[in-house]
């Protein structure tokens, strides 16, 4: 057999097929980047499924306390698109959060994180994003307060809470750790979420993390630091990586909504090593005790 | 002989007799009926968690409980939908306004759990591994389906 139909079983054989199914002889940089893609948790915020939008084509919008966000289109149509995206101005935006144009974007985009991102991932990235059918569908402005249109205070914004730089192996742990952290740290941006976030924004660094009732949406996000009481401490490493795969957790709860997401679009096509991975890393996160309560509707109809 | 004004005091008692039995048969106390749903959500948790142990590998040689647990699911997502009345969308609930707002949309979902667990108690009869690891995901994406569009995340 050639090496090119043994290549596409190896496709078939290992790429959980979906509505984005790797393209029988799409080359290997471009299934590589496809991996990225899914632990990076992209289509999770630019398809917008709850209107069957186009995959990737954006328009979702982000509910949050700063106002709503509509996210951008990364479909490699030219005109609306990022068809016409260098590598490196797919690399600025990825880890300075700065468009082409060079205008900042808002940290609503994850590039916080996504500045952890090895280079060569990057270039894995875009190979497998120019794969994807454009979609030619312009983007919808975002809904803030007047402020907030000012985009120099995105500046200053970076100034308080973002440090850009590259994910960098912690010697003092093993291998497995390490890829761990990467995920969750650079791509899965789990902090991103699970963390609190002070009045500027910016991520409470003490709490990181610990949960909060303020997440995007205004979702409840638990605690999943290893703290026994509030946490996720007595779940074992192959409960995390079985509920990142299929999103039951050890009481045989399923999860909602966002998590749902994320775990339907990126986490359970990572494959078994990824997840015992980041399992190993989400199983050390150091614990904080931090109790997130419900929200309680006192009322009926009153949803907040 | 009954004089007719008693008699039609007699039925108009039966009347509002007839009437409240009606009403206590529409109306469950909303906050009973969260936590009566709970319960059986609960239940349905704690039989997936059993049966996860064997799917996976970890517990072995409970094939007769298995078979009795798929049972059970049947019974318990029976008719789902019903466990979600109008009004019952405060207190201690995670169910999501888009229930009621999108019911035809949760109907299909909430009753996808009933026809994957007929599916997966078939499978179990059959004994066959392949099938059941298939049946019992099928069930799992199920419950994940149904609570990512209508429940918040949980805490």
């Amino acid at each position: 057999m050639d090496r090119r139909v043994l290549a596409i079983l190896h496709v078939f054989a290992c790429v959980p097929l979906s509505s984005s199914a790797a393209i029988a002889g799409q080359s290997d940089l471009a299934q590589r980047g496809e991996r990225v893609f899914r632990a990076a948790g992209c289509a999770a915020c630019h398809t917008d499924e709850d209107n069957d939008g186009a995959f990737l084509a954006g328009g979702r919008a982000m509910e949050t306390p700063f106002g709503t966000f509509y996210t951008p289109n990364i479909t490699p149509d030219p005109e609306f698109g990022i068809g016409d995206w260098s590598e490196a101005e797919l690399t600025r935006a990825l880890t300075h959060g700065i468009s082409p144009d060079g205008e900042n974007y808002y940290p609503a985009f994850p590039y916080t994180a996504y500045t952890k991102m090895h280079r060569d991932d990057i270039t894995a990235l875009k190979a497998y994003l120019d794969t994807v059918p454009p979609v030619s569908q312009s983007n919808r402005n975002h809904e803030l307060p007047w402020y907030l249109s000012y985009r120099p205070l995105v500046m200053a914004w970076n100034w308080l809470n973002f440090t850009p730089g590259k994910y960098l192996d912690d010697p003092a742990r093993s291998e497995q750790w390490n890829r761990g952290a990467y995920l969750a740290e650079a791509l899965s941006h789990c902090g991103e979420c699970h963390t609190p976030r002070d009045f500027t924004g910016g991520l409470d660094s003490d709490m990181t993390n610990a949960g909060t009732t303020a997440g995007p949406e205004g979702e409840t996000v638990p605690n999943i630091t290893s703290d026994r009481d509030t946490g996720i401490g007595k779940w074992s490493e192959d409960d995390i990586a079985y509920y990142l795969e299929t999103g039951m957790d050890p009481g045989g709860d399923y999860a909602g909504s966002l998590m749902a997401e994320v775990i339907d679009e990126g986490l359970s096509q990572l494959g078994k090593d990824d997840l015992a991975a980041l399992a190993r890393y989400v199983k050390s996160i150091p614990p904080v005790h931090n109790p997130v309560k419900k929200r309680k509707r006192s009322k009926r109809g009153e949803f907040d | 002989m009954i004089p007719r004004n008693n008699r039609i005091a007699t039925i108009g008692l039966l009347i509002a007799l007839g009437s409240l039995a009606v009403v206590a048969a529409a109306e469950d106390d909303p906050d009973a009926i969260v936590k009566y749903r709970q319960g059986v959500m609960k239940a349905q948790g704690g039989l997936m968690t059993a049966m996860s142990q064997v799917v996976r590998g970890k517990v072995k040689n409970r094939d007769d409980d298995f078979k009795a647990f798929a049972q059970a699911l049947t019974s318990t997502t029976r008719d789902i939908p019903s466990m979600f009345p109008e009004g019952s969308d405060f207190g201690e609930t995670d169910a999501l306004e888009k229930i009621w707002e999108d019911w035809d949309a949760f109907k299909k979902a909430a009753n996808k759990a009933d026809t994957e667990a007929a599916a997966l108690l078939k499978a179990s009869e059959s004994g066959d591994d392949k099938a059941i690891q298939k049946a019992f995901k099928d069930m799992s994406e199920a419950c994940k389906g149904c609570h990512k569009e209508f429940r918040a995340e949980e805490e």
